[in-house]
């Protein structure tokens, strides 16, 4: 857990400026995500992002969950794993989505913000412009990810 | 095979729900004295929310933001207190004046009625000990009323002190106060527990949403109507029936009733009680033709039994308060026992299926 959530509630129960904030916003400004969308943006965002601390070896999903949004790496690394084969290493600053097709676990003590699909789905709501870069973004990783793919597959062949 | 019964997922979600309804129970009795300006700030601070994310959107500073809505809603309190407050006192006081007047004509007519069945099928009812009996109850509580009134004055300026002070607190720390409590969920919960959280909230902001602009438009036309079928005091029934008609099914029956008594306790026709009736009939009309589909739209998914039963039930435990609270109430309960039920089981996490 963030050095924020293990101060005690009642000690300062108004503070919210959450300490990772705006290097969370910088990490995700520094993603194909978020390419043309405005920092101040970014920053609003991140102030309802989430932090999470997983222990080495724990579990951060499996194979066929459904997540309820993205997450971005603080710090620490992951391993996107399909049994005992080791997909990608992940680590400061990679993101992953909410669709899951593989296992991952921390492989050291790992801090991950989580950008959830309701605050996605309210924000695009209230700035429907900055939501259409985003989603054109996406369009173009996701592009980008299954002709990488396709080329794998190829290579194989 | 108990122990099997036990581990069922519906089992298991049932010990969750009672968990989270038991610690909302025990803030409800602990916060009782101030759970109405609580609740009514919750409920300002969800419907301005939008409005702040505007203008934080158009540049705003947060600061600034929640500095211009909180002068717009302290303008807004200045404005009822100033102008409809003397408004709606005065329209009491008069009622008030009127009532032992309205209460002879109504007993009045209530007595013949009983004469009349008495004599007609020789019941033997005494009339005389039924009148005194009756007169005993209505000057006790005329008595308990007017007491209950200047306590009631009192309540009022405090929930209107207090309601401008939560909601400011709520804009400017809800969020980092909702995010640290999120924060105690274990990861393996963590996202159904969001995803369950943002579901209820967003169910309730917007049915609080539709409620508020149905019993608005409500009040509008049963005022309009009222006046022109010439009931007195027409915009505090108006009121009223608008606050009735947060109730379903059984609102717009207990609408039609204080204007009706009004008007039978002055001596008028007929003509006048079926006036009172077709207003709230066309205001009925006018809130299921136009604003249920426009802005409710089976926003809360519960069955139209379910409703029912519940408004009865909570009506009967807890009054007033009880029918107006019980839609959001079930369908807050129903999200969260899916909730529970659905991430027992191990599903895949999905806000469409919650």
């Amino acid at each position: 857990m963030n050095t924020s959530q293990n101060i005690s509630l009642w000690s300062n129960i108004f503070k919210r400026a959450a300490p990772w904030g705006k290097r969370v916003a910088l990490l995700w400004s520094e993603t194909p995500l978020f390419n043309n969308i405005p920092k101040r943006e970014i920053a609003l965002l991140s102030r309802n992002m989430h932090s999470r601390h997983y222990n080495v070896g724990e579990y951060i999903f499996h194979t066929g969950d459904e997540g309820a949004g993205a997450a971005i790496i603080l710090n620490g690394k992951i391993e996107i794993k399909a049994g005992d084969v080791v997909l990608a290493t992940l680590k400061e600053g990679d993101f992953f989505g909410e669709r899951r097709t593989a296992d991952a676990i921390a492989v050291e003590d790992t801090e991950l913000v989580f950008f959830l699909r309701p605050e996605l789905e309210r924000w695009i709501k209230r700035a429907p412009q900055q939501g259409a870069k985003l989603g054109t973004n996406l369009a173009h990783i996701l592009a980008k990810r299954l002709s990488h793919a396709n080329e794998m597959l190829a290579e194989k062949d | 095979m108990f122990s099997t019964f036990l581990r069922h997922p519906v089992v298991r979600a049932g010990y969750f729900y009672l968990l989270i309804v038991t610690v909302l129970l025990l803030a409800a009795i602990i916060l009782r004295p101030v759970i109405i300006p609580l609740i009514l700030s919750f409920i300002l601070y969800s419907q301005l929310e939008p409005l702040t994310n505007k203008l934080l959107s158009r540049g705003f500073s947060e600061s600034a933001a929640i500095s211009i809505i909180l002068f717009g809603l302290i303008g807004l309190i200045i404005f009822c207190v100033v102008l409809l407050f003397p408004m709606l006192l005065d329209q009491l006081i008069s009622l008030q004046g009127k009532l032992p007047l309205i209460w002879d004509e109504l007993t009045n007519k209530a007595f013949s009625l009983v004469n009349f069945v008495n004599h007609k099928f020789s019941l033997g009812i005494d009339i005389n000990s039924f009148s005194a009996r009756v007169s005993e109850q209505v000057q006790a509580w005329g008595a308990s009323t007017a007491l209950s009134s200047a306590g009631m004055v009192v309540d009022v300026l405090v929930v209107i002190l207090l309601i401008p002070v939560v909601t400011f607190f709520l804009m400017r720390d809800y969020e980092g106060l909702r995010n640290r409590i999120m924060g105690w969920l274990p990861n393996r919960s963590f996202e159904l527990g969001c995803l369950m959280y943002y579901k209820v909230t967003e169910q309730l902001q917007k049915y609080i949403r539709g409620v508020l602009i149905q019993s608005g438009i409500v009040a509008l036309i049963t005022t309009i109507g009222f006046y022109f079928v010439g009931v007195d005091m027409a915009i505090t029934f108006g009121i009223l029936a608008g606050l009735f008609n947060m109730i379903p099914y059984v609102g717009p029956v207990l609408a039609m009733v204080p204007p009706m008594l009004m008007l039978l306790g002055n001596g008028a026709d007929i003509y006048s009680l079926v006036g009172v009736a077709a207003v709230v009939l066309v205001a009925q009309l006018f809130d299921n033709l136009v604003t249920i589909p426009v802005f409710i739209a089976n926003s809360v998914g519960l069955h139209a039994l379910v409703v029912l039963l519940g408004v009865i039930v909570f009506g009967y435990f807890f009054g007033f308060i009880g029918m107006l609270i019980a839609i959001p109430v079930l369908a807050t309960s129903k999200i969260i026992f899916m909730g529970f039920l659905q991430g027992l089981h191990g599903a895949p996490v999905s806000t469409e299926e919650l």
